[in-house]
């Protein structure tokens, strides 16, 4: 047999191909990791210069209020209630002054200057007596919002009453609903039907069920309404089931309806906004435009469970965390475009051998800086160890490892906050932001400044589980402020106890990508952020102040304190933006823009 | 909204001229040799017409009518009919490119040899095209000018009222646009049987073409009533010795004005009896040519083109309106007269008799079919057949009114709607009436001789046809314009004789068959006057009168011609005579009459606003279909079908009476528009104070509790359109943001209401005006 040898140059050829082979293969991770600067936070740099002197104070005196030029709330109520703790923020929010009343009759300067609208409890409002004084408010135009209604007696006795809030027919003082539909147009996020149509979908329904039944008449408008169960009361007609929000329309003014105990919490301040722009030809108001997500105590550092890791995973802890966890949630963010940010603790345990694996702490510095995350602190430890003593030992490891990522944001419990900024010096100098947990008693409060230059931003919704009622929050939050926060909490999966096998990754993931798909829309126009960049807007829409004018076509909105963080949102009623003017607009939906300005003064051309 | 109008209405003038003329033409191509330009369009005409009408009336009753099958049924025969005509042609011009290309592989050819070589084949075959056009025109450049001229005099006159007003103006096309609507649900003959070869053609169009059916019913009377003018046109040219007494004919029928303004009124809309019209004179061409190419053994072909293009002339006017069918039969009967010679002849009378059957049958099948099938007749029908067997002698059809009423409103009713000036108020003749009529002359005695009583009949007959003249057509001197017709056509009769004497008997044939038609019809139109049974109402026969007079104008025009050529066969020197004879006569009729002016269809008779037209082809324009209502008063039920909602706004008002009881009205589109005439129309029925505005004098006054249409009518409308408005403006005060004016202008005004389907309004609301 003739075997030809291989030639010299055949050799050489197939040598180069492998050889590039290679280099493509290895060539572009050594560059990534040559080049990728993972000890330096990129969004050091991005905070706005504004801090607590610069936002915005509501005005409640009577004579300060009725002489500034900025618009005005009356509301009859006590501003500690829930209702009125959402009120006065939602007034911060939306750079309104807030005049509080205990009873209607002590609001006598509604000839002087009319207010944007009169916000009702009921609780402080005598049906029978107050009616004419009410009446008299419509007559000059001035818009009623009932923040709750009186008793289903006090209503279905007085035929008055019923006629001035728009009911036909008070049918039944409770019943048991099935679930409600929130009508598009309202909110921002188009229509939501919130109904548990099985028993898998029964676990989502945290809304109270139980409400009155009242039945809007003529001239009304509905814009959420409770579905009942079929079985149990037949086919009722859309314009007979039981409303939740709606609206009266008289001649000059409106009278809404809110049945319900809807403005007690975060809902409420989109409800109060959609309100508003229902009141008027159009809308335009400060928004943060910032979508966060708080990954909570996830990666850890060290490997102080591997017991439990092995018993739930038959894996260790640097594989389960670097294996499993970590493609899941890269690709959770990928599918939701959206940055996340890591607020962990190297270590929970202080007081055990365990100590944080530097080559861990290297590798997932390394993926975050090349997702483009953030990374932050976490005040999570043992019992047994102090704030102060767990600051300092993660100093000393961060100062070991990452000399110069300077921590701009920090996970604690409220509680927490007076110690964390006494804590560690070097690592808190730096710091910029508290998330917090939401907690039952801080008034409403999404955000607020501790001290004069931290902020504290609050985590609003749980991304661990979906449900109804925070879905229908989430929507209230992004018609108010274009603004969600949600904290996703890791703490159970990294620090996993022995005999609990029900917290494992899978059922975890799976909860969470549903809660997190359908509170942040992957096409959604609001921007996904960091914390530390959401602070910054935070921050700008604090300080923001501004006023609008519509002439014929054209709206002319003037801003203080604008910064490149600054946003707006327009909301139109069937008109749509024909050309701006010193911002760039983007649609939202129909008849809703966000709106960036460029210059302080924006004037926008509108088209029917 | 002119401009696109004006587009709108080309658009349609070129779809029927391809589909009547263009397609027939490239088909038939060769089959027409020898035959005249004339001709070949009436066969065009008739061809194409009797080929749609026929495809969609079986399509329809085997429920199997689409858009697919009808361009099936259309492309494929004409495909294959001009790959069998041109296959050799073809087969010739692929071999040729076939050895282009084999040069080109083999490269002895370039490819920019061959392009070359394409382009200068195209060029070649442009130039002389248009070599031969300008020949052609060159030729008959005098009767190209002056064809154009009175194209353009035609269409300005016809269709101006289409620019000017875009609605309906007359009652009847309502009725026809839903019987249309039903024919896409393949539900031919919704109320009942009747003739639909009109509804066929529309139907056709606006499925073929997409173009939205009230478009076409509003802008098609321009295309059909140019095609009428053509066709008369064509017959006379066709029948007449000289060029130009068909422009004279025509010329007295367009330009000066002869006639009352209601003889020609109903051509600015689309019609059946009109459109039908198209089909009785080519019919009639096609049996004098017949007789000619019989006499003369022209061959088997031509003979049996002519009678079948006869025979389809007559089922289509069967097909398309009984009334053509009349006027059709009449000319039959005075061709029975004035071809007597050869009539009774067994191979005339056979072939003929075989014909007149076979048009029967084919136009009679369809509804035959549908009747088997268990459609009842519809309304009319059973009109015409009393009037045929004599029980009923009434010129006006109560049971299409009926009809009219379903089509026009989604509620019942028993109104009539009534065609405003182009129908008159009929008084039925009773029998006793007339008996009355009779009673009211000299008693006949028995002693009073045949002669005296024919001289009594004749003086009576003279006398009631010149009233009716002067009433009805010519408003200047009916007993002169009676005598000038009534000599005419002695004139034309006796020429004939002449002429048959002279041994030109095919034109003496033709002279004298017109004149005897033209005496038939002076008798349909006084047949009331004399005791006979009133087969058509005079409203109607006046348009056949003054258009087939055009005829007899013509044909004595064309006398002196025809005795130049007889005498010294110069054809110039005879179309010289008629030329200058033509120009006299037309001359003095401008002198002598007024010219016409565009036609305008009077303001009581407008239906729509063009306010109403304009924001319904926007809303059309910019809405998914069903996703919106249109609240209006009834005319855009029809016009909307399969496009979106309509609510009736008298029953939107009397539902708003009960608002204080809680009653609700709920819309559950998203859209909602509500239509409302700030002067509302009279819609047929003028009142003290016609043209007045809406106001709140209209709107407090009473609901009109009128059934059917009569709540739109007249005052009634005003007051409907009052109320309307004040609604329309508290609900906007209540909801600003939702109801917002949508189109504006002097006459109308289009409200519109955006809301959220799964919550809509309740649009019940106090408005102070709801009783």
């Amino acid at each position: 047999m003739n075997h030809q040898m291989l030639t010299k140059r055949i050799y050489f050829t197939i040598s180069c191909i492998m050889l590039l082979v290679l280099f493509l293969f290895q060539g572009s991770s050594l560059v990534r990791q040559k080049y990728n600067r993972y000890d330096e936070n990129i969004y050091a740099n991005e905070t706005a210069p504004f801090d607590a002197g610069t936002q915005f104070t509501v005005q409640t005196d009577s004579a300060a209020v009725l002489s500034d030029s900025h618009a005005f709330i009356v509301f009859i109520g006590d501003t500690d209630s829930a209702s009125g703790t959402t009120i006065r923020q939602w007034c911060t929010y939306t750079k309104r002054n807030l005049l509080t009343y205990r009873q209607i009759s002590d609001y006598r300067t509604y000839r002087e200057k009319l207010p944007d609208a009169v916000l009702l409890d009921a609780a402080f409002v005598d049906c029978n007596s107050d009616l004419s004084l009410l009446t008299t408010l419509t007559s000059y135009g001035i818009s009623i919002i009932w923040c709750s209604l009186p008793d289903f007696n006090t209503i279905e006795n007085n035929s008055v009453l019923m006629d001035f809030l728009g009911i036909a027919n008070a049918v039944s003082p409770s019943l048991t609903v099935s679930g409600y539909k929130l009508y598009s147009g309202f909110l921002l996020g188009g229509e939501s039907w919130y109904i548990a149509n099985n028993e898998d979908e029964e676990k989502y329904q945290d809304f109270s069920l139980d409400m009155p039944w009242y039945i809007p008449g003529n001239a009304t408008k509905t814009y959420m309404a409770a579905e009942l169960d079929s079985s149990v009361y037949g086919t009722i007609k859309t314009e007979d089931r039981p409303a939740v929000f709606w609206r009266k329309s008289l001649e000059n003014a409106y009278i809404f309806c809110v049945n319900g105990d809807y403005l007690s919490d975060t809902g409420g301040f989109g409800i109060l906004n959609a309100i508003l722009y229902e009141l008027k030809d159009y809308a335009v108001t400060p928004v943060v435009n910032a979508q966060t997500v708080s990954i909570i105590n996830y990666p850890v550092l060290a490997f102080e469970q591997e017991d439990a890791m092995d018993a739930g995973y038959s894996r260790n802890t640097a594989s389960v965390l670097e294996n499993v966890i970590w493609p899941d949630i890269s690709t959770l963010s990928e599918y939701l475009n959206s940055r996340f940010t890591f607020l962990f603790t190297p270590q929970f345990h202080y007081q055990d051998e365990h100590e944080p694996v530097s080559q861990e702490l290297e590798y997932f510095f390394r993926l975050l800086h090349e997702k483009q995350f953030e990374a932050g602190l976490s005040s999570t430890r043992d019992t047994d160890t102090s704030i102060r003593e767990k600051l300092q030992k993660d100093t000393s490891v961060y100062r070991t490892f990452l000399q110069h990522y300077r921590f701009l944001s920090l996970y604690a419990k409220e509680s927490e906050i007076s110690e964390v900024l006494n804590g560690s010096p070097e690592l808190t100098n730096t710091l910029q932001t508290i998330v917090t947990e939401k907690s039952s008693n801080d008034g409403n409060c999404l955000f607020a400044y501790v001290g004069n230059d931290v902020l504290q931003m609050k985590l609003l919704s749980d991304g661990t589980a979906y449900s109804y009622k925070n879905d229908f929050i989430q929507k209230s939050l992004n018609t108010a402020l274009a603004y969600s926060s949600i904290g996703v909490d890791c703490t159970e999966i990294c620090n996993p106890k022995e005999d609990d096998e029900n917290v494992l990754w899978d059922k975890f993931y799976q909860k969470t990508a549903t809660a997190l798909a359908a509170y942040l829309p992957p096409k959604s126009v609001y921007q996904s952020c960091t914390v530390t960049q959401a602070a910054s807007r935070i921050r700008a829409f604090l300080a923001v102040d501004y006023s609008s004018m519509r002439t014929g076509n054209t709206i002319t909105l003037q801003i203080k304190n604008r910064s490149e963080d600054t946003f707006f949102m327009l909301r139109l009623h069937n008109e749509e933006i024909k050309d701006i003017d010193g911002a760039a607009a983007e649609k939202i939906e129909d008849g809703a823009y966000l709106i960036t300005p460029e210059r302080d003064t924006v004037t926008i051309s509108l088209k029917k | 909204m002119t401009v696109h109008t004006i587009l709108q209405a080309v658009c349609l003038f070129i779809i029927y001229t391809v589909l009547t003329v263009v397609l027939p033409e490239l088909v038939f191509h060769q089959k027409y040799k020898g035959r005249r330009t004339g001709e070949r369009l009436m066969l065009d005409i008739t061809v194409s017409n009797f080929y749609i009408m026929n495809l969609v009336f079986i399509l329809q009753l085997l429920h199997i009518s689409s858009i697919y099958t009808l361009l099936i049924f259309t492309v494929m025969p004409v495909f294959a009919v001009i790959i069998i005509q041109y296959r050799k042609a073809f087969k010739a011009w692929g071999i040729r490119q076939l050895a282009l290309l084999g040069k080109i592989s083999s490269k002895t050819m370039g490819i920019k040899t061959f392009f070359a070589i394409v382009f200068t084949r195209i060029k070649d075959i442009l130039c002389n095209a248009c070599k031969n056009i300008f020949r052609i025109i060159g030729r008959h450049k005098t009767e190209y000018v002056l064809f154009t001229l009175l194209s353009v005099w035609l269409l300005y006159i016809y269709g101006s009222n289409e620019i000017i007003q875009y609605g309906y103006t007359v009652s009847d096309l309502p009725v026809h646009n839903y019987w249309i609507n039903e024919m896409s649900k393949n539900n031919i003959f919704a109320a009942g049987v009747y003739p639909f070869g009109f509804h066929c053609i529309i139907y056709y169009i606006h499925t073929v073409f997409h173009i939205d059916t009230y478009v076409i019913l509003r802008l098609f009377s321009v295309v059909q009533t140019f095609y009428l003018h053509l066709v008369l046109f064509t017959f006379i040219r066709c029948i007449c010795r000289s060029s130009f007494a068909a422009y004279g004919g025509l010329f007295l029928y367009l330009v000066p004005s002869l006639y009352h303004g209601n003889c020609t009124i109903r051509f600015i809309s689309a019609l059946p009896q009109e459109y039908g019209m198209l089909f009785i004179l080519p019919c009639i061409y096609f049996l004098f040519a017949f007789f000619k190419d019989m006499k003369e053994n022209a061959g088997k072909w031509i003979i049996c083109t002519d009678l079948a293009a006869a025979c389809a002339c007559f089922s289509m006017t069967i097909a398309v309106h009984f009334y053509d069918t009349m006027i059709a039969g009449l000319f039959c009967a005075a061709i029975v007269i004035g071809f007597c010679m050869r009539f009774f002849r067994p191979r005339y009378f056979l072939r003929l008799m075989g014909a007149v059957l076979l048009a029967v049958v084919i136009g009679v099948l369809p509804m035959f079919t549908a009747a088997l099938c268990g459609k009842p007749m519809q309304g009319s029908i059973g009109w015409g057949i009393n009037i045929l067997t004599g029980r009923s002698s009434s010129g006006t059809n109560q049971n299409q009114d009926s009809n009219e009423n379903k089509a026009n409103t989604s509620s019942s009713g028993s109104s009539q709607i009534a065609l405003p000036d182009t129908t008159k108020e009929e008084v039925t003749p009773e029998p006793e009436n007339l008996a009355q009529d009779i009673d009211t002359e000299p008693v006949l005695t028995p002693s009073v001789s045949t002669l005296e009583k024919t001289t009594h009949f004749l003086q009576h007959f003279y006398q009631t046809l010149s009233n009716d003249i002067q009433e009805d057509i010519f408003a200047q001197d009916g007993a002169l314009f009676a005598a000038v017709i009534l000599s005419l056509c002695a004139l034309i009769v006796l020429a004939g004789i002449g002429m048959c004497i002279a041994k030109q008997p095919d034109y003496g044939f033709i002279q004298i068959s017109t004149g005897i038609f033209l005496l038939f019809l002076l008798i349909l139109f006084n047949a009331k006057n004399i005791g006979l049974p009133q087969l058509m109402d005079q409203n109607r026969s006046r348009i056949y009168l003054t258009y087939m007079l055009t005829v007899l104008y013509a044909l004595v025009l064309d006398l002196p011609a025809g005795i130049v050529l007889y005498s010294c066969k110069k054809p110039r020197a005879a179309n010289g005579i008629s030329l200058i004879l033509s120009g006299i006569i037309c001359a003095a009729a401008c002198m002598v009459f007024p010219i016409r002016s565009h036609i305008l269809a009077p303001r009581v008779s407008v239906l729509e606003t063009n306010g109403a037209i304009t924001c319904l082809g926007q809303i059309l324009s910019e809405r998914r279909n069903t996703t919106f209502t249109v609240v209006s008063a009834n005319d855009e039920l029809q016009m909307l079908a399969g496009r979106g909602q309509h609510y009736e706004t008298i029953t939107f008002l009397r539902y708003l009476k009960y608002a204080a009881q809680g009653q609700r009205i709920i819309i559950p589109t998203k859209y909602v528009y509500f239509y409302i005439e700030k002067i509302p129309l009279d819609y047929t029925v003028s009142y003290a104070d016609s043209g007045q505005s809406i106001s709140r004098t209209g709107a407090a006054k009473t609901l009109p509790s009128s059934a059917g249409i009569n709540p739109y009518k007249g005052e009634n409308r005003w007051i409907v359109m009052s109320k309307m408005y004040y609604w329309a403006e508290q609900f906007r005060k209540l909801f600003p943001q939702d109801m917002t004016i949508y189109y504006e202008d002097d006459e109308f005004i289009c409200y519109r209401l955006i809301q959220n389907e799964s919550s809509p309004f309740s649009l019940s609301i106090d408005y102070n005006y709801n009783q």
